[in-house]
């Protein structure tokens, strides 16, 4: 009976050293992703590179080095404008990535900054995509997109 | 027992003392489910109204006039509950602030003709104020749409594949002046552990 008691009580031990344990590490997950989420607003408001054309940010360092941007176009579709940028992915493996669009008046000001959201791009090896913007509003003079890694 | 009470404390613990609640942003990609969420409502109104506001000839009509529009319900035909409300109201949102259409809302219809009626017939309205009956505008053209999925299942492989196709009507003349779709493809893989 007492080894029975012992063995319960180790039992319990173990279960609350778990508990512990779990909790640690989930709060260690939770302060890494705010570490995370800290350093992608750093990245949001300072990228890291620029690259070849204004009218594309990069926010990643890898994906710096494997994205390409072949032309960027923008004309007038009618009193609006229309954006395109066509990427290429010179990595021999596939990129997951996302990419937003945003608009700018004149004095670069971001017009409705929360109406674009990231979308989910998947960019084969070696291969091309354009991407397609059309101004919000007559007002908007410029525009960018922004491109991270999934 | 004793033990026992410690355990299923102890468990109690564990089930409600790690849940966290933190505040996301809104424009990132969300990928919970493989159901049908808020990135792809935005991406799939993002895409239409974008389509739509380039296209030459709407581009031609609403470079002088703002033409009066009216969103029928979009037609969900996956075997998913959607909200497609939801996506006509963004969609109607982000053309009605670009400036080149104005909308007529049908689901008021009911309260306008209360308010009219009341404007009229109460005796609580100046005569000379009041929104006279038989004044509204028609509506020039109709946007609707549709909703339709494919979903395959192999093993533990699960592929989910959207169609939402939107057109935009002349009411008048019955023709079709502009039809888009955008598809969305989604797969999950279920792993042997979690989930």
């Amino acid at each position: 009976m007492n080894i029975i008691g012992k063995g319960l009580k180790l039992g319990v031990f173990v279960f609350a050293a778990i508990l512990v344990t779990a909790c640690q590490s989930l709060s260690t997950i939770d302060s890494d992703v705010s570490k995370e989420n800290a350093s992608q607003d750093a990245k949001e408001t300072t990228p890291v590179s620029v690259s070849k054309s204004d009218h594309f940010v990069v926010y990643d360092t890898s994906l710096n080095s494997k994205l390409f941007v072949n032309r960027t176009v923008m004309r007038p579709a009618g009193d609006l404008s229309q954006g395109m940028v066509e990427i290429q992915n010179r990595d021999f493996t596939s990129l997951k990535m996302e990419y937003r669009f945003a608009w700018y008046d004149v004095d670069d000001v971001e017009i409705e900054p929360d109406s674009r959201a990231w979308q989910p791009l998947v960019m084969p090896a070696n291969g091309i995509k354009t991407l397609k913007t059309t101004a919000p509003r007559p007002t908007a003079k410029h525009f960018k997109v922004f491109v991270r890694e999934d | 027992m004793k033990y026992v009470l410690m355990g299923l404390l102890a468990s109690t613990l564990l089930m409600t003392g790690c849940a966290s609640v933190q505040y996301g942003d809104a424009t990132a990609t969300e990928t919970t489910t493989i159901d049908f969420g808020s990135t792809d409502l935005q991406i799939t109104a993002e895409k239409m109204v974008d389509s739509l506001l380039s296209f030459p000839p709407i581009v031609q009509v609403t470079a002088t006039r703002r033409p009066v529009m009216f969103v029928d319900t979009i037609k969900n035909k996956s075997m998913e509950h959607i909200d497609t409300e939801s996506i006509t109201d963004s969609i109607s949102t982000k053309v009605l602030r670009s400036g080149k259409f104005r909308f007529v809302d049908m689901t008021k219809v009911a309260e306008v003709r209360k308010q009219l009626d009341y404007q009229a017939n109460s005796g609580m309205v100046n005569e000379n104020k009041a929104m006279q009956m038989g004044r509204q505008v028609g509506a020039e053209y109709m946007l609707y749409g549709n909703l339709s999925s494919i979903v395959k299942r192999a093993g533990s492989t699960k592929d989910v594949y959207y169609k939402f196709t939107m057109k935009l009507m002349h009411i008048e003349s019955g023709v079709l002046e502009w039809q888009d779709e955008k598809e969305i493809r989604k797969v999950k893989k279920k792993s042997l552990f979690g989930g």
